[in-house]
């Protein structure tokens, strides 16, 4: 089964499966970075909303 | 800063969980109908308006926009005015939204038991319902958008963010599944035909799963959740990657609904491998809700409203993780057109959408009616009922669904189909769908056990329908410092970008997908022998589309030796190219039909929509004696022949003129034979419409193999 999605990605389409891997891929490491590079502080501040009212 | 005083709008919360409770009861009682005629099909009052095929599509509208969908203005609107510390932005939008959707879903419940219908799932309201729809989800939305920006919380919490993911992607879906002709005020014909209609159809219907039934539960559970267990989030963290990674992905695997289908490979290949990593970010938030309760299971035991949203939520991590694995292509082999996807539908139907609402409703209602709830432990047994129901729902629809798609794959040594009858695996399965009513009985009584307990508790309060609050203003010129420029900081206080940037990840998915198929000729090969359906066949394909065969009878032969020894030839994406709409359905609960034309005479099919008994002993199929009565609307044919030649359907110019000629002809000959045969039959009644569309479908392929030879 794996190989053949494998397979798919050879084809003349191959374009599609490739860019919307490599898209994914680099947005999801971009969020990844930048929610551990988040401020403690911040954090807490705004998991506290719910309970301000 | 100085302090403001003002009010939260709870009538509007109120009228919505009104609205939406007694939806719910008629969206499960039709649902319990329809549930109950698969094994006695007599249900259905041998009427038009009550037979299956029109009411399925009623129960589905009803429990999905009527039901959940007022459950989600009800749950938005109190949540949202609280987090931005601000009523509604105008109370003429707000009631304007209510009274809006309630009509809307009054005329779905006029429209679809009459038969007016697009055949699109989910989608099947025609046009100007359609126009209606957009009009109130924009009023929804400039509502909410308004009410964020006049907020006094500099920050959009993580609900917020769902919340508008939510307008913006149904917007987007909505608007797109709906281009459609209209040839009338109740008929409109599909702008893309086949294996496009197909594509952009489950590009919706997905993300109609994604988007309503699921992005504003999720941003309910951020604050019910915490709310109800009095503490907060388990991770922040963990909810801005749950949140962009899931809007991000879901989009992508539409096509999921469409594997070993003649949509091209590699837009199945995009769906498989996006639906497998779909599974990361629905578990990040299932996660995150169970695991706000660490430490507080003994508050679970205690409280009902948290009953429900542990058992919704555990239900939500169910449903997510069966998706994806329902995504590969061998398991789908087996799961798909069969009750197996029915089970999986009301895992997430019953457990996520239908638990997460009663326990926020539990929640809610006491609190704007400024008391307690009158009978925790009525709300412990409807909690139990219900549990109960969705167990005796779904395990014997798994049961059902994997004994079918076994069964319709079961070859004898000697190599021929062990159940060559179709009709036996439907017969094999009853006893399962007799257990599957009763436990939608449970489940429906359960929520009159809720009906009787809510009212008793809004008696003994008071609706506090104009609840005062204070907040200070916001600054106008603020300068983030520190802490508040971290990036993900600056988007909670800026909604205009927040939802641009949301709609760029929403579209992404989309385009990948759709733009090739509708732009790139080569990934539907035409066949020349397919030809575009005669004025009878047309308006027969009408009256099968009124009547929603396609709601048990699938047109799309799968390349399976199974399926190709049941049904023949298996379906080529050339044969579709005339097909506004396309019509290969989502379920087998009869044969498929791809291939029907030519394999019974006329005859057979004259006594078999009369009472198919007498064709298939022992069939659940529904009679159509009307079909047989009601003269055939020819009015319309002229108008039907341009709308498919401005489609692209390549009817020669002047057709429409001699259209109605050849419609007579064709009838006339179809109404001779059958009473040759001892049917006398008119040649203008509905029937002999519906049999020369029967009768032709699948046969141009036929034909070019007759004819090479």
């Amino acid at each position: 089964m794996f190989r053949q999605h494998i397979q798919n990605m050879v084809g003349i389409e191959s374009g599609y499966l490739i860019f919307s891997l490599i898209v994914f891929m680099t947005f999801f490491v971009g969020v990844l970075w930048w929610v551990f590079k988040a401020d403690k502080n911040y954090i807490k501040d705004m998991e506290q909303k719910p309970f301000e009212n | 800063m100085q302090v403001e005083n003002f009010n939260y709008d709870n009538r509007i919360v109120r009228n919505f969980i009104i609205a939406s409770v007694i939806f719910g009861v008629v969206g499960m009682l039709v649902g319990l109908i329809a549930a109950i005629q698969l094994y006695y099909p007599a249900f259905n009052f041998n009427l038009p308006y009550t037979s299956f095929g029109r009411i399925r599509p009623l129960h589905t509208n009803a429990v999905i926009f009527a039901f959940v969908g007022n459950a989600i203005f009800a749950g938005i609107y109190y949540s949202l005015q609280r987090l931005c510390k601000a009523r509604l932005f105008s109370d003429l939008l707000s009631n304007f939204h209510f009274w809006g959707w309630q009509l809307i879903i009054l005329a779905a419940a006029i429209t679809l038991p009459l038969g007016m219908t697009t055949s699109h799932e989910y989608a099947e309201l025609e046009w100007p319902i359609d126009i209606a729809i957009a009009i109130v989800w924009v009023a929804f939305g400039v509502n909410m958008i308004g009410t964020i920006i006049k907020r006094r919380e500099r920050h959009m919490y993580v609900a917020i963010w769902f919340y508008l993911a939510t307008f913006i992607t149904v917007a987007v879906l909505h608007i797109v599944n709906s281009f459609e002709l209209p040839i009338s005020f109740t008929k409109s014909y599909m702008l893309y035909a086949g294996v496009q209609d197909a594509l952009v159809q489950w590009w919706y219907g997905h993300n109609a799963v994604a988007f309503f039934l699921t992005t504003p539960y999720l941003g309910m559970m951020y604050y019910y959740l915490p709310k109800a267990v009095n503490r907060p989030i388990y991770s922040y963290k963990l909810s801005i990657l749950h949140f962009w990674t899931l809007i991000f992905l879901y989009i992508w695997a539409g096509p999921h609904h469409l594997l070993y289908s003649s949509l091209p490979d590699w837009a199945q290949s995009i769906g498989v491998v996006f639906s497998i990593m779909l599974i990361a970010p629905s578990w990040g938030g299932m996660i995150n809700g169970l695991l706000t309760l660490r430490g507080a299971w003994d508050k679970v035991r205690d409280e009902p409203v948290l009953k429900f949203f542990a058992v919704g939520v555990t239900a939500y991590g169910m449903a997510t993780f069966e998706g994806p694995l329902l995504s590969l292509k061998n398991v789908n082999a087996i799961a798909h057109f069969t009750d197996w996807i029915v089970a999986h539908v009301h895992t997430g139907a019953l457990g996520w959408n239908g638990l997460m609402t009663f326990g926020m409703f539990y929640w809610l209602v006491p609190k704007i009616y400024g008391t307690n709830l009158y009978s925790k432990s009525l709300a412990n047994t409807h909690f139990w009922i219900s549990t109960l129901g969705i167990l005796f729902y779904a395990i014997p629809m798994y049961w059902s669904g994997f004994a079918q798609g076994m069964m319709w794959k079961e070859f004898l040594p000697e190599g021929m189909l062990k159940y060559p009858n179709f009709l036996e695996t439907t017969l094999q399965v009853i006893p399962m769908h007799i257990m599957r009513s009763i436990g939608g009985t449970l489940f429906l009584s359960g929520v009159f056990v809720m009906i009787y307990n809510l009212m008793k508790t809004a008696a003994t309060g008071k609706l506090i329908a104009n609840e005062p609050a204070s907040a200070p203003a916001l600054e106008k010129n603020y300068i983030a410092q520190g802490a508040n420029t971290y990036w993900h900081k600056v988007f909670e206080r800026k909604p205009v970008t927040f939802i641009m940037i949301t709609i760029v990840a929403i579209l992404i998915g989309g385009m990948v997908e759709i733009i090739p198929m509708l732009t790139i000729k080569s990934n539907i090969q035409t066949i020349s022998s397919v030809k575009p359906y005669t004025p009878l066949e047309l308006q027969g394909r009408d009256i099968y589309i009124r009547e929603g065969c396609v709601n048990c009878h699938s047109q799309m032969i799968r390349p399976f030796r199974s399926e190709t020894e049941r049904y023949g030839e298996y379906s080529k994406a050339g044969e579709y190219v005339y097909d506004h709409p396309f019509l290969w359905g989502s379920k087998r609960t009869g044969p498929d039909l791809m291939r029907v034309g030519g394999k019974y005479p006329d005859s057979w099919h004259y006594n078999h929509m009369i009472e198919p008994n007498s064709m298939s002993p022992g069939s659940i199929m529904p009679a159509y004696p009307w079909l047989a009565e009601n003269d055939l609307n020819t009015s319309n044919t002229a108008d039907k022949i341009n709308a498919m030649r401005t489609l692209g359907v390549p009817y020669e110019v002047g057709f429409d003129k001699v259209a109605e000629a050849d419609l007579m002809k064709q009838a006339t000959k179809i109404a001779d034979g059958l009473s040759k045969d001892g049917y006398p039959i008119e040649a203008n009644k509905e029937l002999v419409a519906l049999i020369s569309y029967l009768q032709r479908l699948g046969t141009d392929i036929k034909l070019s193999k007759t004819a090479s030879k």
